[in-house]
Protein backbone atom coordinates (compact mmCIF):
# COMPACT_ATOMS: atom_id res chain seq x y z
CA UNK A 1 0.00 0.00 0.00
CA UNK A 2 1.47 3.56 -0.99
CA UNK A 3 1.83 5.84 2.13
CA UNK A 4 1.06 9.45 1.37
CA UNK A 5 4.70 10.52 0.80
CA UNK A 6 4.91 8.29 -2.07
CA UNK A 7 1.81 8.97 -3.41
CA UNK A 8 2.78 13.08 -3.37
CA UNK A 9 6.89 12.03 -4.83
CA UNK A 10 4.76 10.60 -7.71
CA UNK A 11 2.31 13.65 -8.27
CA UNK A 12 5.76 16.20 -7.99
CA UNK A 13 8.59 14.59 -9.23
CA UNK A 14 8.30 15.57 -12.85
CA UNK A 15 7.26 19.30 -11.51
CA UNK A 16 10.57 19.31 -9.12
CA UNK A 17 12.56 18.21 -11.95
CA UNK A 18 10.98 21.28 -14.41
CA UNK A 19 11.39 23.73 -12.31
CA UNK A 20 15.19 22.43 -10.67
CA UNK A 21 15.71 22.79 -14.51
CA UNK A 22 14.36 26.13 -15.07
CA UNK A 23 17.26 27.44 -12.64
CA UNK A 24 19.95 25.38 -13.38
CA UNK A 25 19.81 24.86 -17.45
CA UNK A 26 20.79 21.27 -17.16
CA UNK A 27 18.73 18.23 -17.34
CA UNK A 28 20.91 15.47 -15.38
CA UNK A 29 21.52 17.73 -12.69
CA UNK A 30 18.60 19.10 -12.35
CA UNK A 31 17.56 14.61 -11.86
CA UNK A 32 19.96 14.67 -9.58
CA UNK A 33 18.90 17.10 -7.41
CA UNK A 34 15.29 16.21 -7.64
CA UNK A 35 16.30 13.14 -6.10
CA UNK A 36 18.48 15.24 -3.19
CA UNK A 37 15.13 17.15 -2.86
CA UNK A 38 12.74 14.33 -2.00
CA UNK A 39 15.40 12.70 -0.04
CA UNK A 40 15.32 15.77 2.21
CA UNK A 41 11.33 16.40 1.71
CA UNK A 42 11.08 12.29 3.25
CA UNK A 43 12.99 13.35 6.03
CA UNK A 44 11.51 16.45 6.95
CA UNK A 45 8.27 15.16 5.84
CA UNK A 46 7.09 15.49 9.37
CA UNK A 47 7.52 19.38 9.59
CA UNK A 48 5.64 19.97 6.67
CA UNK A 49 2.18 21.80 7.67
CA UNK A 50 -1.83 21.55 6.13
CA UNK A 51 -0.93 25.33 5.98
CA UNK A 52 1.72 25.41 3.10
CA UNK A 53 1.49 24.19 -0.62
CA UNK A 54 3.17 21.10 -0.66
CA UNK A 55 4.37 21.75 -4.61
CA UNK A 56 5.81 25.24 -3.11
CA UNK A 57 7.19 24.02 0.17
CA UNK A 58 9.16 21.11 -2.33
CA UNK A 59 10.68 24.03 -4.45
CA UNK A 60 11.92 25.64 -1.24
CA UNK A 61 13.72 22.75 -1.02
CA UNK A 62 14.69 22.17 -4.18
CA UNK A 63 15.93 26.24 -4.93
CA UNK A 64 18.17 25.44 -1.73
CA UNK A 65 19.58 22.26 -3.25
CA UNK A 66 20.37 24.68 -6.36
CA UNK A 67 21.69 26.87 -4.51
CA UNK A 68 24.18 24.35 -2.28
CA UNK A 69 25.19 23.25 -5.34
CA UNK A 70 26.02 26.60 -6.93
CA UNK A 71 28.35 27.58 -4.01
CA UNK A 72 29.68 24.44 -3.89
CA UNK A 73 30.69 23.76 -7.77
CA UNK A 74 32.80 25.51 -10.13
CA UNK A 75 30.48 25.73 -12.50
CA UNK A 76 29.14 29.77 -12.69
CA UNK A 77 25.39 30.09 -11.93
CA UNK A 78 23.15 30.58 -14.42
CA UNK A 79 19.92 32.06 -12.61
CA UNK A 80 21.12 33.49 -9.32
CA UNK A 81 19.63 36.71 -9.45
CA UNK A 82 16.36 36.86 -6.51
CA UNK A 83 14.22 38.32 -9.35
CA UNK A 84 14.85 35.76 -11.82
CA UNK A 85 14.00 33.15 -9.20
CA UNK A 86 11.08 34.78 -8.49
CA UNK A 87 9.69 34.66 -12.29
CA UNK A 88 10.76 30.63 -12.71
CA UNK A 89 8.81 30.51 -9.14
CA UNK A 90 5.39 32.80 -10.51
CA UNK A 91 5.24 30.32 -13.66
CA UNK A 92 4.97 26.78 -11.33
CA UNK A 93 2.62 28.69 -8.97
CA UNK A 94 0.10 29.59 -11.24
CA UNK A 95 0.66 26.19 -12.57
CA UNK A 96 -0.24 24.38 -9.67
CA UNK A 97 -3.27 26.11 -8.68
CA UNK A 98 -6.69 25.02 -8.99
CA UNK A 99 -6.63 21.30 -8.33
CA UNK A 100 -3.29 19.13 -7.55
CA UNK A 101 -5.35 15.93 -8.01
CA UNK A 102 -4.02 12.57 -9.66
CA UNK A 103 -1.65 13.72 -12.57
CA UNK A 104 -2.18 17.38 -12.37
CA UNK A 105 1.00 18.01 -13.98
CA UNK A 106 0.93 15.98 -17.09
CA UNK A 107 -2.90 17.65 -17.37
CA UNK A 108 -0.47 20.47 -17.53
CA UNK A 109 1.57 19.29 -19.93
CA UNK A 110 -1.26 18.24 -22.13
CA UNK A 111 -2.40 21.78 -21.91
CA UNK A 112 1.08 22.95 -23.06
CA UNK A 113 1.38 20.77 -26.36
CA UNK A 114 -2.28 22.20 -27.11
CA UNK A 115 -1.50 25.16 -26.27
CA UNK A 116 2.22 25.31 -29.05
CA UNK A 117 -0.67 23.87 -31.20
CA UNK A 118 -2.35 27.06 -31.18
CA UNK A 119 0.27 29.46 -31.42
CA UNK A 120 -0.12 31.23 -35.14
CA UNK A 121 2.43 29.44 -38.19
CA UNK A 122 5.36 31.36 -37.79
CA UNK A 123 5.39 31.39 -33.72
CA UNK A 124 4.72 27.56 -33.85
CA UNK A 125 7.19 26.68 -36.44
CA UNK A 126 9.90 28.15 -34.15
CA UNK A 127 8.89 26.83 -31.26
CA UNK A 128 8.56 23.54 -32.59
CA UNK A 129 11.86 24.08 -35.00
CA UNK A 130 13.72 24.78 -31.73
CA UNK A 131 12.24 22.57 -29.32
CA UNK A 132 11.07 19.60 -31.13
CA UNK A 133 13.70 19.55 -34.31
CA UNK A 134 16.40 20.40 -31.96
CA UNK A 135 17.21 22.90 -34.72
CA UNK A 136 19.74 26.08 -33.54
CA UNK A 137 18.33 29.55 -33.81
CA UNK A 138 20.31 29.84 -37.10
CA UNK A 139 18.94 26.71 -39.03
CA UNK A 140 15.33 27.74 -38.01
CA UNK A 141 15.62 30.87 -39.30
CA UNK A 142 17.39 29.56 -42.63
CA UNK A 143 14.02 27.64 -43.07
CA UNK A 144 11.66 30.19 -42.42
CA UNK A 145 13.60 32.56 -44.26
CA UNK A 146 13.74 35.24 -41.21
CA UNK A 147 16.38 36.52 -39.56
CA UNK A 148 18.53 34.80 -36.11
CA UNK A 149 16.98 38.04 -34.20
CA UNK A 150 13.09 37.19 -35.43
CA UNK A 151 13.01 33.99 -34.85
CA UNK A 152 14.23 34.77 -31.26
CA UNK A 153 11.58 37.29 -31.14
CA UNK A 154 9.05 35.00 -31.97
CA UNK A 155 10.32 32.82 -29.35
CA UNK A 156 9.97 34.90 -26.68
CA UNK A 157 6.63 35.80 -27.82
CA UNK A 158 5.42 32.30 -28.36
CA UNK A 159 6.77 31.34 -24.92
CA UNK A 160 4.18 33.98 -23.55
CA UNK A 161 1.09 33.14 -25.11
CA UNK A 162 2.01 29.39 -24.22
CA UNK A 163 2.54 30.47 -20.74
CA UNK A 164 -0.68 33.27 -20.67
CA UNK A 165 -2.67 30.03 -22.62
CA UNK A 166 -1.82 27.46 -20.00
CA UNK A 167 -2.61 29.80 -17.13
CA UNK A 168 -5.73 30.28 -18.53
CA UNK A 169 -6.80 26.52 -18.64
CA UNK A 170 -5.78 26.48 -15.42
CA UNK A 171 -7.95 28.83 -14.16
CA UNK A 172 -10.95 28.03 -15.36
CA UNK A 173 -10.03 24.35 -14.74
CA UNK A 174 -8.33 22.26 -17.37
CA UNK A 175 -10.75 21.56 -20.33
CA UNK A 176 -7.76 20.37 -23.38
CA UNK B 1 18.03 25.58 -25.86
CA UNK B 2 17.01 28.86 -24.82
CA UNK B 3 19.43 30.67 -26.44
CA UNK B 4 23.29 29.82 -27.02
CA UNK B 5 25.05 32.52 -25.21
CA UNK B 6 22.61 31.89 -21.95
CA UNK B 7 22.78 28.25 -21.95
CA UNK B 8 26.70 27.81 -22.12
CA UNK B 9 27.29 30.45 -19.60
CA UNK B 10 26.74 33.13 -17.30
CA UNK B 11 24.02 35.71 -17.86
CA UNK B 12 25.55 39.19 -17.14
CA UNK B 13 22.73 42.13 -17.39
CA UNK B 14 23.49 45.53 -17.70
CA UNK B 15 22.71 46.91 -14.25
CA UNK B 16 19.76 49.01 -16.16
CA UNK B 17 17.57 46.09 -16.53
CA UNK B 18 14.85 46.53 -14.32
CA UNK B 19 13.25 44.44 -11.97
CA UNK B 20 10.29 43.34 -14.50
CA UNK B 21 12.40 42.39 -17.08
CA UNK B 22 14.36 40.24 -14.87
CA UNK B 23 11.24 38.44 -13.48
CA UNK B 24 10.07 37.88 -16.62
CA UNK B 25 13.50 36.70 -17.88
CA UNK B 26 13.05 34.10 -15.26
CA UNK B 27 9.05 33.32 -16.80
CA UNK B 28 10.71 32.40 -20.28
CA UNK B 29 13.17 30.32 -18.37
CA UNK B 30 10.81 28.45 -17.23
CA UNK B 31 8.73 28.40 -19.99
CA UNK B 32 12.22 27.12 -21.65
CA UNK B 33 11.88 24.10 -19.68
CA UNK B 34 8.53 23.09 -19.76
CA UNK B 35 8.78 22.78 -23.29
CA UNK B 36 12.01 21.00 -23.32
CA UNK B 37 10.51 18.95 -20.74
CA UNK B 38 7.49 17.98 -22.61
CA UNK B 39 9.99 17.05 -25.27
CA UNK B 40 12.47 15.38 -23.23
CA UNK B 41 9.26 13.34 -21.61
CA UNK B 42 8.13 12.18 -25.46
CA UNK B 43 11.56 10.96 -26.16
CA UNK B 44 11.90 9.12 -22.49
CA UNK B 45 8.38 7.29 -23.85
CA UNK B 46 10.43 5.69 -26.84
CA UNK B 47 13.33 4.48 -24.33
CA UNK B 48 11.05 2.78 -21.40
CA UNK B 49 12.23 -0.65 -23.05
CA UNK B 50 15.22 0.17 -21.54
CA UNK B 51 13.91 0.41 -18.04
CA UNK B 52 12.68 -3.01 -17.76
CA UNK B 53 16.59 -3.67 -16.69
CA UNK B 54 16.36 -1.50 -14.16
CA UNK B 55 13.61 -2.23 -12.70
CA UNK B 56 15.07 -5.75 -11.73
CA UNK B 57 17.90 -4.25 -10.56
CA UNK B 58 15.82 -1.86 -8.58
CA UNK B 59 13.32 -4.67 -7.35
CA UNK B 60 16.45 -6.97 -5.92
CA UNK B 61 18.06 -4.03 -4.56
CA UNK B 62 14.83 -2.88 -2.27
CA UNK B 63 14.35 -6.04 -1.03
CA UNK B 64 17.86 -6.53 -0.41
CA UNK B 65 17.21 -3.84 2.09
CA UNK B 66 14.39 -5.72 3.26
CA UNK B 67 11.70 -3.73 1.35
CA UNK B 68 11.57 -0.99 3.88
CA UNK B 69 13.09 2.89 3.10
CA UNK B 70 14.68 4.34 -0.07
CA UNK B 71 17.86 2.92 -1.66
CA UNK B 72 19.42 5.69 -3.54
CA UNK B 73 22.11 4.34 -6.42
CA UNK B 74 24.74 6.71 -7.90
CA UNK B 75 26.17 5.17 -10.83
CA UNK B 76 29.95 6.49 -12.25
CA UNK B 77 28.35 6.06 -15.25
CA UNK B 78 31.68 6.71 -17.53
CA UNK B 79 33.66 9.46 -17.84
CA UNK B 80 33.30 12.87 -17.60
CA UNK B 81 31.95 13.14 -14.24
CA UNK B 82 28.24 11.80 -15.20
CA UNK B 83 25.98 10.85 -12.47
CA UNK B 84 23.34 8.89 -13.36
CA UNK B 85 21.49 7.24 -10.55
CA UNK B 86 17.71 5.54 -9.92
CA UNK B 87 15.99 6.44 -6.95
CA UNK B 88 14.41 2.84 -5.86
CA UNK B 89 11.67 2.39 -3.16
CA UNK B 90 9.88 -1.08 -1.92
CA UNK B 91 7.43 -1.14 -4.04
CA UNK B 92 8.05 0.94 -7.48
CA UNK B 93 11.05 2.35 -9.26
CA UNK B 94 11.84 5.44 -10.70
CA UNK B 95 14.76 6.01 -12.77
CA UNK B 96 15.98 9.22 -13.33
CA UNK B 97 19.55 8.82 -15.32
CA UNK B 98 21.71 10.16 -18.26
CA UNK B 99 20.30 8.47 -20.65
CA UNK B 100 23.76 8.50 -22.64
CA UNK B 101 24.76 6.29 -19.50
CA UNK B 102 22.27 3.13 -19.86
CA UNK B 103 24.90 0.54 -20.76
CA UNK B 104 27.75 1.73 -18.35
CA UNK B 105 25.75 1.98 -15.50
CA UNK B 106 24.33 -1.52 -15.97
CA UNK B 107 27.49 -3.13 -15.26
CA UNK B 108 28.27 -0.51 -12.39
CA UNK B 109 27.67 -2.36 -8.87
CA UNK B 110 25.06 -2.05 -6.68
CA UNK B 111 27.05 -2.26 -3.45
CA UNK B 112 28.71 1.12 -4.78
CA UNK B 113 25.23 2.58 -3.81
CA UNK B 114 24.03 4.13 -0.94
CA UNK B 115 21.41 3.11 1.22
CA UNK B 116 19.29 6.02 2.66
CA UNK B 117 16.64 5.55 5.35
Amino acid sequence: MKDAFEILFNDYRSMVGAYLHSLLKDRHLAEDLTQETFLVAKEKFADFGDDKKFGAWLRGIARNKALMHWRTSQRKPLVIDSRIVDGVDDVFDRLERNGEGDDWWEMRRRALRDCVGKLGDRMRQAIEGVYFGRKTLAEVSEANGATVAAVGQRLTRARRLIRECVEQKVKGGIDV
Amino acid sequence: MFDEKVTKGRVNFPSEVDDAALKEFGRQLAMDSLLEDLVGDEVMQSKRFLWGRRAVLGGMAASLVGGVGWFLYRGGGGQGGGDGGILLHSSWVMVATQDTDFDECDSCPVEEGGIIF
